[in-house]
């Protein structure tokens, strides 16, 4: 019976980017997700570590060192940091729901608020004390302490996500690009120098060793706004966020829901934002394989493994799509194996250790190496 | 250009703020409303949605344009009414249970509005119990079901199956969609249409009853 938890792992973070990036092939197979929902994470540390879980609210120590340790004793060269946040920020409304996922026992699922943000006017904007509005770093210097010889951080930020969850609304921001252009491209340009001082700080720091940069820009059949409003308003900041990691040595990997791939944007994100990788993939908008057929000389392909094939298909299907991907993707680097969006709380846990499972068998077989 | 070539225009400008003046004026000058309607606002609300499954609009364009056509309907219905003109048919829709995302529900409702429907708006996290209550208290014809995760898309299964215990599923035509929905878990699950976008949903909608 498969066993996920290694006993001795050896983590390689600076091996993972020189394959991310090309610069090696491959002598296992690099593991890559954006991050583990928090109920994944218990039920890892809880189930099969026998560890006692501890909120991180109520114990932050504790919880930190469980977070890297589940990442350590999986098989991943690198911790996902956990969420950050900003103070002095007002809240934006949530919506909460019983969660429908068998293991999220008994809590509820918060979602983004669609309609409208905390500014709608410029009194809005201008009521929030934005010289004391700043990141939250702790939460990297928490992980930084429980860190295996070998293992680093990967930072999580944010720019345009935040805009429309939480600033404008979606449609808050649609409305305001046509009815306020300036106060929309004020709050672009505030928050751009926000998130900007945010990378100056955190690329500084020696523990994180790359960054996953969440900003989705599309949906199903297109980008949520113009590409042109896109490379207008949003990209310049990405490259700038960009430019900060490469200074300080670091990658730069986007994380992106949606169809991106209508217009000529991920060419202007790998040719001119100069991103190092990029992740979430769904099928029906462009399965991973064809993604590295036509970017892999140029970008990392990260995850890849369709969320609704994860949850809904049989074993054997789920094994067979798993080993398609990797003879596809491993040759030449620039892969690293993951779920296509997050390990989210509904895949069953067992598809997710398959996804491991075959990652380990895959490269017993390739390269001889066993974990 | 004529006064109806004026309102298809600012419809698809999204200029909310003069339609209504220029609804009234093709009402003084004595245009049918429902050449208003039909021939002008459901041509350019059409003509959106060309737009965004070209890839040449987007959420933005598609919102201001729907912003358009709700504010000249406000001054168009009483006449409508008035001339006995009804909505092509009643469509019935809801994020489904567990759910809580809209902004596609929302698009949807925008653009089968657009489109000629009554929309009977459920909002989210919407059960199968209150979808059958509603295609029955109001006589849809058409349900929209929209989800975001592969965990709640299953309950479009669970509220296709209640609707057929009720009785009523030889008298609807059941749309989804949403962004892990595909044509294949549509049919597995017994849905009449899929639609990946709202404007491809209006239009689905219309065909499904045989509307052009």
């Amino acid at each position: 019976m498969f066993n996920p938890i290694l006993e001795n792992p050896s983590p390689d973070f600076d091996e993972l980017i020189r394959v991310l990036k090309g610069e090696k092939e491959p002598t296992h197979v690099p593991l890559v997700e954006l991050r583990h929902h928090e109920d994944i994470i218990k039920l890892i540390v809880e189930d099969y570590m026998g560890e006692t879980w501890a909120e991180v609210w109520d114990d932050p120590d504790h919880y930190y060192r469980l977070r890297v340790m589940m990442y350590y004793r999986l098989g991943y060269d690198y911790v996902a940091s956990a969420k950050g946040g900003w103070s002095n920020l007002p809240q934006p409304k949530r919506r909460m729901a019983d969660d429908t996922a068998e293991i999220s026992r008994g809590k509820q699922r918060e979602w983004v608020e669609e309609g409208i943000g905390i500014i709608e006017n410029w009194e809005d904007f201008e009521s929030i004390p934005w010289d004391r509005v700043e990141a939250q770093t702790s939460h990297y210097e928490h992980m930084a302490r429980y860190l295996p010889d070998g293992m680093k951080i990967i930072a999580r930020t944010r720019y345009f996500a935040d805009i429309f969850e939480k600033l404008l609304g979606i449609e808050g921001m649609a409305y305001m690009l046509y009815d306020d252009p300036e106060l929309a491209e004020t709050v672009f340009e505030v928050w751009g120098q926000k998130v900007l001082k945010h990378f100056e700080e955190i690329m500084a720091i020696d523990s994180i060793g790359a960054v996953f940069h969440g900003d989705d820009m599309g949906h199903k059949t297109g980008t949520l706004i113009a590409p042109n409003d896109l490379k207008r308003l949003v990209l310049p900041w990405l490259k700038k966020f960009a430019a900060v990691a490469h200074a300080n040595g670091k990658p730069f990997f986007l994380h992106s829901d949606g169809n991106l791939f209508r217009s000529d944007l991920m060419d202007v994100l790998i040719d001119d934002v100069k991103i190092d990788g990029f992740h979430s993939f769904q099928d029906i908008i462009l399965p991973v394989t064809e993604f590295k057929a036509r970017y892999g000389q140029r970008v990392a392909a990260l995850g890849g493994v369709d969320i609704d094939k994860l949850v809904r298909s049989k074993e054997a299907d789920l094994r067979a799509y798993i080993r398609n991907i990797l003879e596809v993707c491993m040759p030449g680097g620039r892969f690293g194996l993951g779920c296509g969006n997050i390990v989210a709380n509904y895949i069953p846990i067992q598809n997710y250790f398959i996804l491991l499972e075959e990652a380990r068998n895959w490269q017993a077989v390739s390269y001889g190496k066993h974990p | 250009m004529s006064i109806l070539e004026d309102l298809y225009e600012l419809v698809i400008a999204g200029r909310d703020k003069e339609i209504g003046g220029k609804v009234q004026q093709a009402l003084d000058e004595e245009f049918a409303p429902d050449v208003i309607l039909n021939g002008t606002l459901i041509e350019a609300m059409r003509e959106v949605g060309r737009r965004f499954e070209n890839g040449d609009a987007f959420v933005p364009e598609m919102m201001i344009a729907a912003r358009a056509m709700r504010r000249a309907l406000e001054v168009l219905r009483p006449h409508l009414t008035k001339q006995g003109v009804k909505p092509v048919a009643k469509l019935v829709i809801g994020t489904v249970a567990g759910d809580m995302h809209d902004i596609g529900k929302t698009l949807v409702c925008m653009m089968c509005e657009g489109a000629g429907f009554e929309i009977i708006d459920l909002g989210i996290n919407v059960s199968p119990d209150r979808f059958v209550q509603a295609i029955q208290e109001n006589g849809a014809e058409v349900v929209g079901m929209s989800a975001l995760l592969t965990s709640t898309m299953m309950s479009m299964k669970t509220t296709i199956e209640a609707i057929s215990k009720a009785g009523l599923r030889d008298t609807v035509k059941i749309l989804v969609g949403g962004a892990p929905v595909t044509q294949e878990f549509a049919d597995e699950i017994g849905a009449d249409g899929y639609a990946e976008d709202a404007s491809t949903a209006a239009r689905l909608a219309r065909e499904m009853l045989g509307i052009v």
